[in-house]
């Protein structure tokens, strides 16, 4: 066990973090809280930097008991920091000083610590213990906020939760049965049996999907969450999904073969996942079903759960390619997964200034945003441009070329199965389209006013947000320059 | 080196894991509701520490459960105790009629009785 310098420097977040927990619950103070969480996310943020450069530079990886630190590792870090930094501007502009706020501030460091844990860990068990505390840590968090709500709205998320603990139980003693170890990097040597396979990774996908969306049935006990919670609370919830789905396919890429029966069933499960996922949309834009919300969080978190199931079926319908090309195709969905990701980090930050203005996320109601909060505007505006432009462009002219050359090998079963997810890849960008064209149209051009301001909204910091937001779209360049001058690093995502 | 490092922690965790147990039970009978909070964030947090320090599976299932059942007592103990309230009374409009036709229940009654006894 040899550590070196590097790991001090990637332990530092989580030492950053550990710390935080500790002065909020002995300061108890509501002053100061914003500062402390805008502070220690920066720092975090700064540190992986840091190290993503340091890790270019001398690329090893250091294991420490159950904590693997690699390149991979880092990146996926900087994403959870990104997160982490929109979530303490939201805490500053749309938080009032609640009762028990500290705890909120405690609860909210501990996730992102599990976060950390989650992606870092190379134990079946670590990664379980770390699961569990999420999960019922962002269950308590809803609770904490201006206004009071009832268990009841809940209870649903609540019992995911326990069917996602007893499945995830079950997933570990039938890995520790079949193999006799807990650890993924010897899954690569040892050969798991068919039916073992089989039910590890339905059981993964049950216990891992379950409570952040990955499932059918997710609006049953998701949309209270949507509807109920605040904006930070949203922000939290959004990080925890999209890091759980890289791990459902991180541990996927591991166990599944290419001929076995969960694949078939991911891609079941995950298509009709994204065809109720765009039905909600709809309904949410244009119809009363839901009576009268219009809700902004409710769209956000529909097409969430959207991305998640959309980036699962075309995880599945590429594992059905022959090896060489699957590679190659899976490289592009991660590089398409985190552009989705820094898209989303875009469109939900550009909703602070109606946050902090209002309580109301009825986008009907809202309106009239454009003359005095125009930066807020212009980035709903590029996230959707930025959608269309590089990104859509980039994938599907590499997955058309990839097509081209692979088209003469492929059964028609596979043929009919890409062309359906193709298909309802298609239709799931075109609604994120509509409902941000949508929404900016009624946000910040529609001069039909009626919400309630708030007594006293916070004066935003301009060049905290300009900069911010240049940081976001330096980072999705980045992401493009990556995928450009070093093909096949994505693919490191996935793999331990 | 490792060997040493690894029978030493065996050791270790099995002291951590019985004076888990005994914060556990202190964490029930304490009575101050600030205290109980700091103790529990606190197990929490060396409960995921010690997981990820542990090599033996037995002990890191153990450490599992202890952690399931300390995040669904705080979680308990936070709903239950109404720890989260919100700064102004909640008045349910349900309640304001009841309580309405109550107090009109009552005068009539007073008044019923007043009369009568007017009248007797």
């Amino acid at each position: 066990m040899s550590l070196s310098p590097i790991f001090f420097i990637a332990i530092f977040p989580a030492a950053l973090l550990i710390s935080g927990v500790i002065v909020s619950l002995v300061i108890k103070s509501d002053n100061g809280r914003d500062k402390i969480h805008l502070i220690i996310s920066l720092c975090n943020l700064i540190t992986s930097l840091i190290v993503i450069m340091l890790s270019i530079l001398f690329p090893n990886r250091v294991i420490f008991i159950n904590i693997l630190y690699s390149p991979t590792q880092y990146f996926l870090m900087s994403i959870i920091f990104l997160f982490q930094v929109i979530f303490s501007i939201f805490i500053k502009y749309t938080s009032k000083d609640f009762p028990n706020s500290f705890l909120f501030d405690t609860f909210s460091f501990l996730i992102f610590l599990g976060l950390l844990g989650i992606i870092s860990s190379i134990n079946f068990l670590t990664l379980i213990s770390f699961f569990i505390l999420i999960i019922i840590m962002i269950g308590m968090i809803f609770y904490f906020g201006e206004f009071r709500r009832e268990f009841n709205l809940l209870k649903n998320y609540f019992i995911s939760c326990g069917i996602s603990i007893i499945s995830l139980m079950f997933a570990a003693l039938i890995l520790y049965i079949d193999t006799g170890t807990f650890e993924f990097s010897s899954l690569g040597n040892i050969a798991l049996s068919e039916i073992a396979r089989n039910l590890l990774s339905i059981l993964i996908i049950l216990g891992l999907g379950v409570p952040c969306g990955l499932f059918p049935f997710y609006v049953f006990h998701l949309k209270k969450y949507f509807q109920e919670s605040d904006y930070f609370h949203f922000v939290i919830l959004m990080t925890f999904n999209y890091i759980s789905t890289i791990i459902i396919m991180r541990l996927l890429n591991s166990i599944m073969n290419s001929n076995s029966i969960s694949l078939f069933i991911i891609l079941i499960i995950s298509g009709i996942g994204v065809v109720i996922a765009i039905y909600y949309i709809i309904l949410e834009l244009y119809t009363s079903h839901d009576g009268f919300t219009y809700s902004i969080k409710k769209l956000l978190g529909y097409s969430l759960i959207c991305d998640s199931n959309l980036i699962l079926l075309l995880f599945a319908n590429f594992y059905l390619f022959p090896e060489p090309i699957r590679n190659n195709l899976l490289n592009l969905l991660i590089f398409l997964y985190t552009s989705l990701i820094i898209i989303k980090l875009l469109l939900s930050y550009s909703f602070i200034v109606t946050a902090n203005k209002s309580n109301e996320d009825n986008f009907r109601l809202l309106g009239n945003f454009w003359k005095e909060n125009k930066i807020f505007g212009l980035l709903l505006f590029l996230s959707g441009l930025v959608l269309i432009f590089p990104v859509i462009f980039t994938f599907f002219y590499s997955l058309f070329l990839y097509y081209e050359l692979i088209i003469s090998l492929l059964n028609s079963l596979v043929i009919l199965i890409s062309t359906i997810t193709i298909i309802l890849l298609i239709i799931s960008l075109l609604i994120y389209l509509l409902f941000i064209s949508h929404i900016f149209i009624q946000v910040y051009i529609s001069t039909n006013v009626s919400y309630l301001e708030r007594e006293s909204s916070v004066k935003i910091n301009k060049n905290l947000i300009i900069s911010f937001s240049i940081l976001l779209i330096a980072s999705l360049l980045g992401y493009l320059f990556i995928y450009a001058f070093s093909p096949y690093w994505y693919l490191g995502l996935i793999s331990f | 080196m490792s060997q040493n490092f690894e029978n030493f922690s065996l050791i270790g965790f099995f002291v951590l894991f019985i004076i888990l147990i005994i914060l556990m039970g202190v964490i029930i009978f304490i009575k101050k509701d600030n205290y109980k909070i700091r103790i529990s964030v606190g197990m929490n947090l060396i409960l995921i520490i010690t997981n990820v320090m542990v090599f033996d599976p037995l002990f890191s299932l153990i450490f599992i459960i202890l952690l399931v059942f300390n995040l669904l007592y705080f979680l308990f103990f936070i709903l239950k105790l109404k720890i989260i309230e919100k700064k102004e009374p909640i008045i349910f409009l349900g309640k304001l009629d009841n309580s309405i036709s109550n107090s009109k229940m009552k005068k009539s009654k007073e008044s019923n009785k007043h009369n009568k006894g007017v009248s007797s």
